[in-house]
């Protein structure tokens, strides 16, 4: 957390060069992304908003390495992506990346605390460094602590979320990728998690890419962003 | 990797009677597995510990015709002969018929010095039975299944002689009880050839004949070529041999019998098949539900070849499980059986190398329940999985 | 009623989703299928067996062998005492005086075509008057040895499993270059596995002086056999034990029988639990699919016994398309196939007869097989809330 990264610098952290990215479903071919240039300032919360089927989620996607654009570039801090292999994008996803859903994605069959240790468990670490790092992460999200035990159907919509986000930034990821991470919530439950996501970006530096169709959560980035018809539409930061 | 023991365990708990009829049918296998197996080698594991240097020398025309007593000093001159003995089928049975006991006449200190400490017999006994003429040998299956007692006299009755006195009952007292570790011992009556010969009547036509020699030769490498030189001394006498080692002599009567070795792998092979079918089954169907699962971990990091070695993780538990129980179980039931069939099926255990066998089959097991997960596992396209939750 | 056509209803409406679930439906089918397949096999190789001893002996024939021997390789009468068989009261007389057969039987090493395994093949000496106390021996093709000319006749299934045994092959066998010059056939008995020549060339062949092993006598009536025994056993110049034909040779199955039935049983019970693991597993994943359509028709009013009535047939049904398959194939790959064992150290060819009765026995086996695996299923079902079940999808 140096006093460079804390302000958004000119080199960007993710660069998007001319992206596209087309589906093909029965017979006709959907281009949801067409020649999209966008780039995403290290320690930014980025707001990305769009009606359904604009391609927010393939774009996410994307920028998780989760898919391949069928053209241009993604650069992640000067690497471009699509020259990772299979194995060497796996990896760069574990120590790079930490995604948010809108349901949670939590393994039922796991406590909380389990869920939250999974990726750590890719790591060499001793059994005492993961539980200490579990309840670190779950402290940061303000998960309580006598509820680490429980199972997922056990624990609230917001709490659930808060375990996913402790799951994804235990391993202290460079950036968080959020799909509607209020999506599920009501308005009370949504207002805290977006809380979380805010303090994250100030105190802890994580850049945060946040899909949402939701102008109250946009409102907290830093930078909005409007996906329409597979182009960027307006880019204007916000009030915050 | 023991770290990722909860995350398999938790897989297998997500539907309980799913897993535990799953093991449950990988159990009935190799307890299947386990009881063919033994059955197996009661009838073929014997053969394993026949001597190697014993060649058994029968009339050429079938092992019921007899050989001439005469024979003995020629078979004895072939060069890499070291010891001949032989025997005469007694047909023995204990009162009635369907009591049969397989006994033997035979000259006493030959045959017992081939046999040497394969029967388990003390020297006490041994020198006791050498010295008693009308004395009998006893495997301890057999005593155990009459009663019989050392120093006991029983009326041993042929199937196949008679006596100059018109009847077929031979007063023997029993010397000695066998212990043999061999099973096949267990069974085993010995009388003495000369007992036998002297009372035998004479219209049988077969005094002065044996029913085949056991021939010791000094080095088993050579047991073709002194089966070869045997039958070639007898090729033009009126009764020609034929020596093959005892193994192959015993290993041949047991395929007349019924090929059990064929039949034991064809019922295994039909078991093992269909409970394949069912692991392999609750694995792709396991894999396929938690789709999703498996998309949220590629997220998280996990590679495709962690994922996969997970899935073998599980299934290696689940077949794993189910052989270590059905192993036991066969174990157990084998023991039990033993007790119970020692009559009709002596020599009922579970051989050693069955573990390995079972080994190898759970590993076979494991790797072709893996193989659809595998292609699941590496067709798995994370995006489209994630959103169809 | 209702519970009946609901239960018809729910049938269908599963079995039209059946698609979805066909790997677990098919492994279900073919556990089965497995089961039966072994069950049937195994207990069709004792049917054979059996079969082929019950096809030899006749109930007007008896079978008279020397006092003390079980069987007719250890048995050795005289000529002489053979002839006085034909003395008893009770024997049936015709235009060659009495219907005796004086047999003599040795064994000869012959190697099976197939295995290469050195068989006690049954060489049987015999004379005319075999032909007409065994009048289900008959020709097959070729002729009847001629005596003293070293011809013999040999059984179908001996001219088919033993080398050299063809018609028109030779063989050696005594000393003696044998001709084979006939085939015979036993309308499926032993005599098909044995090799046939007259009676004083056997004996001269094999140095068996006159004697014989056995004597078989045509009775006038299966109902003289009593007196014919009696007066055999009382006769004090012969010591001899005397056997109604039909028995002898079925008794000779038992063992065997007995054996391979209590053991494929103990198998196919084994199996079948398997089975039955496998088929509970199929109808536990059918439940839990169907959880939401079961609990939609549960709002509507269906009873919870038509539920649990659905699935158990469906598993029935399961059962007993894996049992027909398994049964189907067990004719397939089984039926006449062509086995031999060791009976009183003779060789005995036999065919697996996968019967009709034994066939139905598998099914029904599998059906209740399949009865089982539903019900716990079947009840969960039928147990589970019917709000969790609108929520599962």
């Amino acid at each position: 957390m140096t006093e460079t990264a804390a302000q958004p610098s000119s080199e960007p952290l993710i660069r998007l060069e001319r992206v596209s990215k087309s589906y093909r479903r029965g017979g006709e071919t959907i281009q949801v992304l067409d020649r999209v240039d966008l780039a995403i300032p290290r320690g930014d919360f980025l707001a990305l908003m769009a009606p359904s089927g604009s391609g927010k989620s393939t774009l996410l996607n994307l920028l998780g390495g989760l898919d391949r654009p069928d053209e241009g570039s993604i650069l992640f801090d000067g690497v471009a992506l699509e020259s990772l292999g299979p194995r060497a994008l796996t990896r760069w996803r574990a120590t790079h990346v930490g995604f948010v859903f809108q349901l949670y994605h939590l393994l039922p069959v796991l406590s909380a605390a389990r869920n939250v240790e999974l990726p750590l468990l890719l790591q060499r670490l001793g059994r005492a460094e993961r539980s200490r790092r579990v309840a670190a992460a779950l402290s940061l999200v303000g998960f309580p602590d006598d509820r680490h035990t429980f199972r997922p159907t056990e624990l609230s919509g917001g709490q659930q979320q808060r375990v996913a986000i402790a799951r994804a930034i235990v391993t202290n990821p460079t950036v968080l990728l959020c799909d509607e991470p209020t999506g599920d919530l009501d308005r009370r439950a949504g207002d805290e998690i977006l809380d979380l996501l805010v303090e994250l970006n100030r105190r802890l530096d994580k850049t945060i890419v946040m899909v949402t169709h939701d102008p109250h959560a946009a409102e907290r980035a830093h930078t909005l962003v409007r996906l329409e018809k597979g182009l960027v539409g307006e880019i204007r930061a916000t009030s915050s | 990797m023991t770290r990722y023991l909860p995350l398999v365990r938790a897989a297998l708990a997500r539907r309980r009677a799913r897993t535990v009829l799953t093991i449950g049918s990988v159990l009935i296998a190799f307890l299947l597995f386990a009881l063919l197996m033994s059955v197996r080698q009661a009838f073929l594991g014997g053969i394993r510990a026949v001597g190697k240097r014993i060649l058994i020398t029968a009339n050429v025309v079938s092992l019921v015709s007899p050989l001439p007593l005469a024979d003995r000093t020629i078979i004895a001159s072939v060069p890499g002969v070291r010891r001949v003995a032989y025997e005469v089928w007694f047909g023995g049975y204990y009162r009635r018929t369907g009591n049969f006991i397989f006994a033997l006449a035979v000259d006493p200190p030959t045959f017992l010095a081939e046999l040497r400490g394969e029967l388990g017999l003390s020297p006490r006994a041994r020198a006791r039975w050498i010295a008693d003429r009308r004395g009998v040998l006893v495997g301890n299956a057999i005593a155990q299944r009459f009663g019989w007692r050392v120093g006991e006299v029983i009326p041993l009755r042929s199937n196949v002689w008679r006596r100059t006195n018109g009847t077929n009952t031979w007063p023997v007292r029993v010397d000695g009880i066998l212990r043999p570790s061999e099973k096949r011992y267990a069974q085993l009556a010995l009388l003495h050839y000369h007992y036998l010969s002297e009372t035998l009547a004479k219209n049988t036509g077969l005094s002065g004949k044996v029913s085949l020699y056991r021939v010791e030769i000094a080095h088993a490498r050579d047991a073709a070529a002194v089966s070869r030189a045997i039958d070639a001394r007898f090729a033009n006498s009126p009764d020609p041999t034929r020596t093959s080692t005892a193994r192959t002599f015993l290993l041949n009567f047991l395929d007349q019998i019924a090929d059990i070795g064929t039949i034991v792998t064809a019922i295994l092979a039909a078991v093992f098949f269909t409970m394949l079918l069912v692991t392999a089954n609750t694995m792709a169907r396991s894999v396929r539900e938690r789709t999703a699962e498996f998309a949220v971990l590629r997220t998280l990091g996990y590679g495709p070849g962690r994922l996969f070695g997970l899935v073998v993780a599980e299934a290696a538990l689940l077949v794993g499980a189910g052989a270590v129980l059905g192993l036991l179980l066969g174990l157990g039931l084998v023991a039990v059986l033993h007790g119970l069939l020692a009559a009709i099926l002596p020599g009922l255990a579970l051989p050693p190398s069955s573990f390995a066998l079972g080994l190898a089959l759970v590993v076979l097991f494991v790797l072709a329940s893996s193989l659809v997960p595998y292609l699941q596992i590496t067709r798995l396209a994370v995006a489209d999985a994630l959103r169809r939750e | 009623m209702h519970v009946l056509r609901e239960t018809w209803l729910l049938l269908i409406v599963s079995l039209r989703s059946l698609r979805k679930r066909f790997d677990v439906a098919l492994v279900a089918t073919v556990g089965f299928a497995g089961v039966v397949l072994v069950l049937v096999a195994v207990l069709s190789m004792a049917a054979g067996f059996r079969h082929t001893l019950h096809a030899t002996g006749s109930n007007d024939v008896a079978l008279v062998l020397r006092k003390g021997s079980g069987a007719e390789l250890s048995s050795t009468l005289s000529l002489d005492q053979a002839r006085r068989v034909g003395d008893a009261p009770g024997v049936a007389v015709g235009a060659h005086g009495p219907e005796i057969s004086p047999e003599l039987l040795v064994l000869i090493n012959r190697r099976e075509r197939r295995s290469r395994i050195l068989a006690n093949v049954p060489f049987r000496g015999v004379s005319a008057s075999a032909f007409r106390v065994h009048p289900h021996i008959h020709l097959v093709a070729g002729h009847l040895f001629k005596a003293g000319l070293d011809q013999v006749i040999v059984g179908r299934a001996a001219e088919e499993s033993f080398r050299g045994l063809r018609l028109g092959d030779h063989f050696t066998s005594g000393g003696v270059r044998w001709r084979v010059v006939g085939v015979f056939g036993d309308h499926g008995g032993v005599h098909a596995s044995e090799i046939w020549t007259d009676l004083p060339t056997l004996e001269s062949a094999y140095r068996r002086g006159d004697s014989v092993s056995a004597v078989y006598a045509r009775l006038v009536s299966p109902a003289a056999y009593p007196r014919f025994r009696a007066n055999l056993l009382h006769n004090p110049e012969l010591s001899v034990s005397v056997h109604r034909e039909e028995r002898y040779y079925a008794h000779q199955s038992r063992g065997l029988d007995r054996f391979i039935t209590i053991a494929g049983t103990i198998i196919a019970l084994m199996m079948g639990l398997g089975a039955l693991f496998a088929a509970a597993n199929t109808m536990y994943a059918t439940v839990s699919e169907r959880a939401r359509e079961v609990a939609i028709l549960r709002t509507l009013g269906y009873h919870a016994a038509a539920v649990v009535l659905s699935v158990v047939a469906e598993s029935v049904l399961y059962a007993l398309s894996g049992g027909v398959l398994g049964a189907l194939a067990a004719f397939l790959f089984f039926n006449g196939f062509e086995a031999s064992t060791l009976n009183n150290f003779s060789v005995v060819v036999f065919r697996f007869a996968v019967t009709p009765s034994l066939a139905a026995a598998g099914i029904l086996f599998a059906g209740a097989l399949g009865l089982l695996a539903g019900l716990a299923p079947a009840v969960a079902a039928a147990r589970r809330p019917i709000a969790a079940g609108i929520r599962a999808l």
